[in-house]
């Protein structure tokens, strides 16, 4: 059975990676820390499954999933839509963002939820397709797929076709 | 016919990460080590209870009846042996050990202030596998205060799945399901959490074994301890202390708790009765209380699960206020 130090470990060991999640997926800071505080509660109160975890980033990642998918619900009733994070994640940074990286992100956020979620998992946390495949509930082969078709529909959304061709619509 | 789009290079969307790895805090920063003892502190469910009572009225109800079980619980009783004790706390522990079951509480309550008097009587059927929680409160007898001023409900059953808080009774006639913020929702398991309070029956120094009795047609050996608050004792127990920062404990009496155990060792059935007084004289009071809680299908519940179609539409603060929605 996982312990009390157990915990404490899984935090010093992923604290700063769940923090960049986070960040990524929110509108700014604050918003931020109250995500990865609600992962890390969550995972507290789980910590008996610690024990079965193989890969712990993947299993907070999974949580923040719900986390991120239940404040979502939230803020849009209250007009705080996290699915404006990638913007405004941009003007949060410290560094200037170059044009291309503000397209790219306004793309993104213009997927389907589980496009741009696996597309933040593999190019930005840097999962494998089996991590990846963790923490949204599918087989590797399945995440292979699907980012290939997620890869495609961000292409779309920074090229789009000329007026007089039909678009395809993910929402 | 369109030619098939190429995907986009994966290197260009790293490019466009927003955060900077330079720019992110460390484990050992003092902000984060705080985060990290809050996260571990806010899970005990004595520091939780007292936040939810105020915050949550319908399942404050079942928090209340909780917490006056675990008052039950405190006993430095002086005359007993210790193969009963060592069972009594075997069965509770076995109970709470399970991932799943069926808990009914009966409760009445009675108490009476220099101000006003009320009481509170029902029933509480609670559900629950892992953190999901249904539970189904039908009270007999309600404060009117409390249909005053929280629009407090004669019935209604709540779930908790998944983190979400389901609501359903009274002017509800549909499913209603509230985001709740996460810390809170912990809150809520905690206190309504069976397992929680069992863990409390390890507190326990000795009890008496009364003899066999039949309960619903089964012979269970019932055991039996009784508190007198008035025993001084108790105030240099830790978990008294723990006790008297949730709840206003500066009272004279007894509480009476017997526990029923099958003859496979597991706990069937707890009662706790009381009677007590306050005695501050600035705050004059008193109460009674029967509480019977039984203990069914261990280890043997389905999943619970959330109502079908029902998406959280409606605020914790707007129902609280009797507006609902959904």
């Amino acid at each position: 059975m996982a312990s009390d130090d157990d915990f404490r470990a899984l935090f010093d060991s992923t604290f700063p990676q769940v923090v960049a999640y986070a960040r990524r997926r929110t509108a700014n800071r604050s918003d931020a820390d109250d995500v990865v505080a609600e992962i890390y509660a969550t995972a507290w109160r789980r910590l008996d499954k610690l024990d079965d975890v193989t890969t712990p980033l993947a299993w907070l990642y999974g949580i923040g999933l719900n986390v991120i998918r239940n404040r979502r619900r939230s803020a849009e009733r209250h007009l705080r839509l996290v699915g404006k994070a990638e913007g405004a994640a941009a003007s949060a940074t410290a560094a200037p963002d170059p044009a291309e990286s503000i397209v790219i992100r306004q793309a993104l956020s213009t997927l389907p939820d589980d496009d741009a979620e696996l597309l933040r998992l593999v190019a930005w946390e840097g999962l494998s397709h089996a991590e990846a495949g963790i923490v949204l509930g599918c087989t590797a082969n399945a995440v292979g797929i699907r980012l290939h078709r997620a890869r495609r529909r961000l292409d779309d959304a920074l090229h789009p076709s000329s007026p007089d061709t039909p678009k395809a619509s993910y929402q | 016919m369109n030619e098939p789009t190429q995907p986009i290079d994966l290197s260009d969307l790293r490019a466009a990460d927003p955060v900077r790895l330079a720019d992110l805090p460390r484990a050992s920063d003092p902000a984060a080590q705080l985060l990290l003892e809050n996260t571990v502190a806010v899970q005990s469910p004595a520091s939780s209870a007292g936040s939810l009572r105020s915050r949550l009225p319908i399942l404050g109800a079942v928090a209340a009846v909780l917490v006056v079980i675990a008052a039950g619980f405190a006993i430095l009783s002086p005359t007993n042996a210790a193969p009963a004790l060592a069972t009594v706390k075997a069965a509770a522990q076995e109970a709470a050990a399970a991932q799943s079951g069926r808990v009914t509480t009966t409760f009445g309550l009675t108490g009476s202030s220099s101000e006003r008097g009320g009481a509170i009587a029902g029933t509480a059927e609670l559900t629950y596998n892992g953190d999901d929680f249904s539970v189904l409160i039908a009270l007999d007898e309600v404060p009117a205060e409390f249909q005053r001023s929280n629009g407090f409900l004669d019935s209604v059953e709540t779930r908790v799945v998944d983190g979400v808080v389901y609501a359903k009774g009274g002017p509800l006639d549909q499913w209603v399901a509230f985001e709740v913020p996460e810390l809170m929702t912990r809150q809520v398991i905690d206190t309504i959490d069976p397992r929680s309070v069992l863990e409390t029956v390890q507190t326990l120094v000795a009890v008496e074994v009364v003899g066999v009795t039949e309960v619903n047609g089964e012979q269970l050996t019932h055991y039996r301890t009784v508190i007198d608050l008035a025993d001084e004792s108790l105030a240099s127990s830790g978990w008294m202390s723990g006790l008297q920062s949730q709840v206003d404990i500066d009272a004279e009496g007894t509480v009476t708790v017997d526990l029923f155990i099958g003859s496979d060792d597991r706990l069937r059935r707890l009662d706790v009765t009381g009677q007590v007084a306050s005695t501050s004289a600035a705050d004059p009071g008193a109460a009674s209380f029967a509480i019977s809680t039984v203990f069914a299908d261990l280890g043997q519940v389905d999943p619970i699960t959330a109502p079908e179609g029902v998406e959280p539409g409606a605020t914790l603060d707007g129902f609280l206020g009797g507006e609902g929605g959904g």
